[in-house]
């Protein structure tokens, strides 16, 4: 009988054990090497949309990296980027979760005019796109296979064109925001696969104009509904509503396959960043600079290792945060992305929220999405070279991000090699054939000609 | 005492307790149990029969994030919600125990600097002795969360056994029954890991199979301990590092002053302030809300948009009945704005709201931010319509003889408004005020769904935008609360309006 007892108190001290192990119980780190600034504003309440790449901010705020810097933040959902944008400009909020053609965007004018600048970029990759089963059906017999008869990856838009050539009626798709990463994604991938996305013009602010398709935004976690609904035929957004579409259910097969990480299309493009408006920055330099900081370590803390992007599906899982399931989100989190049931591929890049200097602010990328704006008519003009660079140096701020990043480095939190060095020009180097899917060569220092080198582009 | 009952809850409209009342007090027993049966009998059975309709549909209604819940599962979903609220409390409680101990602390350490500027070496040190049976509690307080995680995390474990357990065993019975979803050719279908698939009935049963969620929500206290036993030792850790400083500036002062040793002492007095600083700062609770303060600020707001309507209805109202020919005049703006949804109305506040505070008119505060202000208008604009109408007609329909009697008075203006019209158009005011709040309470959460951050708007946007089995139970727990909520709203106008009311027939 009492063995039977002290079995139980073990058992019961064992279950606990594996709970703080693997069940999602997170401690905040006391530091011992992080001096702390003296920040303007202590209290500081940031936005975000539920998406997993939102990490970066969540992962500060659970693991105790802002509490390390004497920081207090508040992290709210966001209904959309428009409201997301606006809290922001407003100074509702102090700062965001932003799309990387956000702050370019507001800044140039192509949506809200503001003076938004970042200095932390998030992560890389991380979206996909998405279509409706029954079109993935048709695709399929386009797309070559390998001998076990798997599609083989990445699979191009070129698969899409003999579909929409029989298509009845109108082939809508969905992405997130008009100066989203996927809607330049989408369109770049179907422009390389022959199919004509649309322009923007003067007298058309939806980007329809002379398009095969018709590309218009939703919001991210609606997109599922939206395919179930067949208002969309297919999407391109960010984990985790492409894992979504796998999991959900449409007479009795997966509600959507995806075809395509943005990985494949552009292997580590930039996704999200960090943004505030110039003039908090001004007002709020050393909050700033102690922000930048928490968050450069919560993205070396959420690479760090596979049982860290484990801990970081828990958090993010939590309904006031992300919320979708756990298996949803670690299934793209933890390095595998499944496109069909039961092709489950390895992607250990999927999700980059550190290695390969993905933290800092190159303004090659920056300058990547303004090309892009001009390609698709959201910027009406063309502008020299010089211009390109000037509007980047205005937006993206590596100057900020180094101060943050030598303070860490002095109290030994990072090494000096995970960043960029000294002299960093900004600017990654001119990219390979095989960077991009359809096989361009990118450099940041030439916008122009790159410009120039796509046929599909608007005049 | 049995009258007093009685007509209290004759005046709240609370009908169904008077046969109870006057059955305890034995008053004609036969004749109340009838009542009862008929007042309450009733009711139980069209709700038996709402909640059976309802358990049934559940079960044939399928949708992209599995099935729909059922009564049992909204209930559980209902219980988490409060176990969530409560552990919030907690979380509450302990950051102003270590806000409290913040400000303890901050105190005490600027009077040990106030004393160093003066050269009050014994004063300093008597400080620093406070300072360290300070950070003695702390650390008591530190250590007393280990034995709650401990026991808070194998409740968490053993209940989440529990229900891996019962889940595991229906899966293999539904295996054994081989309960698979076919597809055309009559093959078991895969689920993404290459295992068949259950069929849709035991996939959503096994879904719903969260009646533990409860045990496994009250095991969640652990993480609300555990993040707070890192906040107090991350506290401890700060105040010990001043303390250190400051023993290190004590021993720097009686050594010679060599510039090595002046560059230690700048360095070090650097690090002790820049700590000293942080704990000088004030912090704002930064947790996330339980569905109990959504309920207030959504509350709140309603209140704010029904004074707002209240304050513009009533006295343009009275104008509208004094005169015909004002009410005239307004008549088209009125007929045209009154049916104007709130949808519309919500795009136009958070535009002109954004456009007044803006920069350096922006609103500080805790709720009064520029959102709680774009629910608030909108639920005046969408709902003063109803008082505005009702105010009107009570004015015009004043009886003839008393104003006949004002004139033969010789009554001012003043007097005849205050003292005759006023008065007899008042049950007419109540029964528009009791409209407008009505409208208000429905109109605030579509307007809190589209322009705000919190409330309970914001709650079901976001568990809808979270695409999982419990956000739709945990909607449908909102929607009770919403009904629920303004069925007491209601009510408390009903007893107003009964109260101010000349005549006993008001609709109830």
């Amino acid at each position: 009988m009492k063995k039977e007892k002290v079995s139980q108190q073990i058992k019961a001290v064992l279950l606990a054990l594996t709970f703080l192990l693997f069940n999602g119980l997170y401690a905040e780190e006391v530091d011992e090497n992080t001096i702390p600034l003296d920040v303007e504003k202590s209290n500081l309440h940031f936005g975000f949309i539920k998406l997993t790449d939102c990490a970066p901010l969540v992962i500060a705020k659970e693991k105790g990296f802002f509490q390390a810097e004497g920081l207090n933040v508040k992290l709210t959902a966001q209904k959309n980027w428009v409201i997301l944008l606006d809290n922001v400009i407003k100074g509702q909020l102090d700062g965001a979760h932003m799309l990387a053609g956000q702050p370019i965007g507001a800044t140039v004018g192509v949506s809200q005019k503001a003076n938004i600048i970042t200095a932390f970029s998030m992560d890389l990759n991380g979206n996909g796109i998405t279509m409706a089963h029954d079109v993935w059906e048709k695709m399929k017999a386009h797309v070559p296979k390998d001998k076990d008869g798997k599609p083989i990856h990445p699979i191009k838009a070129d698969a899409l064109k003999p579909v929409l050539a029989d298509w009845d009626g109108a082939f809508n798709m969905g992405m997130v925001f008009p100066v989203s990463t996927h809607n330049y994604e989408l369109r770049y991938w179907l422009a390389a696969g022959g199919i004509h996305p649309g322009f923007y013009t003067a007298s058309d602010s939806k980007g329809h104009t002379n398009g095969d398709v018709i590309i218009s935004p939703n919001a991210p976690p609606l997109m599922p509904s939206y395919l179930n609904s067949r208002a969309i035929l297919g999407y391109c957004v960010g984990e985790p509503w492409n894992q979504k579409a796998v999991f959900a259910e449409k007479d009795g097969k997966q509600l959507g396959v995806p075809v395509i990480t943005n990985y494949e299309i552009w292997k580590n493009n930039p996704e999200k960043v960090f943004g505030v408006t110039e003039e908090w920055a001004k007002k709020n330099p050393e909050t700033h600079t102690a922000v930048l900081k928490a968050l450069i370590r919560a993205g070396k803390w959420l690479d760090a290792s596979m049982e860290n992007r484990e801990e970081a599906v828990k958090i993010l899982s939590k309904s006031h945060y992300v919320g979708a399931e756990e298996k949803v989100l670690r299934n793209s989190m933890t390095g595998t992305f499944v496109y069909e049931r039961g092709d489950r591929r390895s992607m250990p890049d999927f999700n980059v929220f550190f290695r390969y200097k993905a933290t800092y602010p190159f303004y090659s990328d920056c300058i990547w999405f303004l090309t892009q704006m001009r390609r698709w008519g959201q910027l009406k003009e063309d502008k020299p070279d010089a211009w390109y660079a000037d509007t980047a140096k205005k937006i993206y701020r590596p100057d900020l991000y180094m101060k943050a990043a030598k303070l860490l480095i002095e109290e030994g939190n990072i090494e000096a090699t995970e960043v960029p060095g000294e002299n960093e020009t900004g600017y990654k180097p001119p990219t390979g054939k095989d960077v991009f899917i359809d096989g361009k060569m990118y450099n940041g220092h030439k916008p122009n000609e790159y410009i120039q080198s796509f046929k599909i582009k608007s005049n | 005492m049995k009258q007093k009952l009685v007509n209290f809850f004759e005046s709240t409209g609370l009908t169904w307790f008077i046969p109870v009342t006057k059955l305890i007090y034995a008053d004609e027993p036969g004749l109340q149990v009838k009542e009862i049966i008929r007042m309450l009998g009733l009711p139980a059975l069209a709700m038996i029969a709402f909640f059976m309709t309802w358990s049934f549909m559940a079960t044939k209604i399928k949708t992209s994030v599995g099935q729909l819940p059922g009564p049992t599962f909204v209930w559980s979903q209902a219980k988490a919600m409060w176990k969530n609220h409560k552990s919030e409390n907690v979380g509450k409680e302990e950051f102003q125990n270590l806000e409290d101990f913040r400000v303890e602390s901050n105190k005490l350490l600027q009077e040990r600097r106030k004393f160093e500027k003066a050269g009050n070496v014994a004063g300093a040190a008597k400080v620093t002795n406070d300072i360290n049976s300070l950070l003695d509690r702390v650390k008591t307080k530190t250590e007393s969360f280990v034995p709650l995680i401990k026991k808070y995390s194998t409740i968490h474990a053993e209940a989440e056994k529990q229900k891996q357990d019962e889940i595991d065993a229906k899966r293999k019975e539904y295996i054994k029954a081989k309960q698979y979803a076919l597809d055309k050719d009559g093959k078991p279908l895969l689920d993404p890991n290459g295992q068949p698939k259950l069929n849709e009935t035991a996939a959503g049963k096994l879904a719903h199979m969260s009646n533990f969620r409860v045990a496994v929500l009250e095991g969640n206290l652990a993480n609300v301990y555990q993040i707070y036993h890192g906040k107090f030792k991350s506290l401890v850790s700060k105040i010990e590092k001043i303390e250190s400083y400051t023993a290190k500036s004590i021993e720097y002062a009686a050594m010679e002053k060599t510039p090595a040793i002046e560059k230690k002492i700048t360095i070090n007095e650097k690090k002790r302030s820049a700590f000293e600083k942080q704990l000088s700062k004030a912090n704002e609770y930064n947790g996330n809300g339980s569905i109990i303060d959504y309920i207030k600020l959504s509350i709140i707001t309603v209140m704010f948009g029904f004074i707002i309507a209240a304050s513009i209805a009533i006295p343009v109202g009275i104008l509208c009945g004094l005169s015909p020919s004002f009410m005239t005049a307004l008549n088209p703006i009125i007929q045209v704005f009154r049916p104007v949804s709130p949808l519309a109305w919500v795009l136009i506040t958070i535009t002109v709201v954004d456009g007044i505070f803006v920069g350096d008119h922006a609103l500080e505060g805790d709720i009064l931010k520029n959102n709680f202000l774009h629910a608030g208008i909108t639920v005046a604009l969408c709902s003063l319509w109803a008082t505005l109408s009702n105010t009107a007609l009570g004015v015009s329909s004043v009886d003839r003889d008393h104003l006949n009697v004002a004139k033969v008075l010789k009554l001012g203006w003043f007097d005849r408004v205050f003292k005759i019209v006023i008065p007899s158009a008042i049950p007419f005011i109540f029964t528009g005020l009791r409209i407008t709040l009505g409208v208000g309470w429905m109109v605030l959460i579509v307007s809190e769904m589209m322009a705000t951050s919190h409330g309970l708007g914001w709650y079901i946007d976001m568990e809808y935008q979270n695409n999982k089995a419990e956000s739709l139970a945990n909607i449908i727990v909102c929607i009770f609360i919403i009904g629920i909520i303004g069925f007491f709203l209601d009510r408390i106008m009903y007893t107003l309006q009964k109260l101010v009311s000349f005549t006993d027939e008001v609709s109830a």
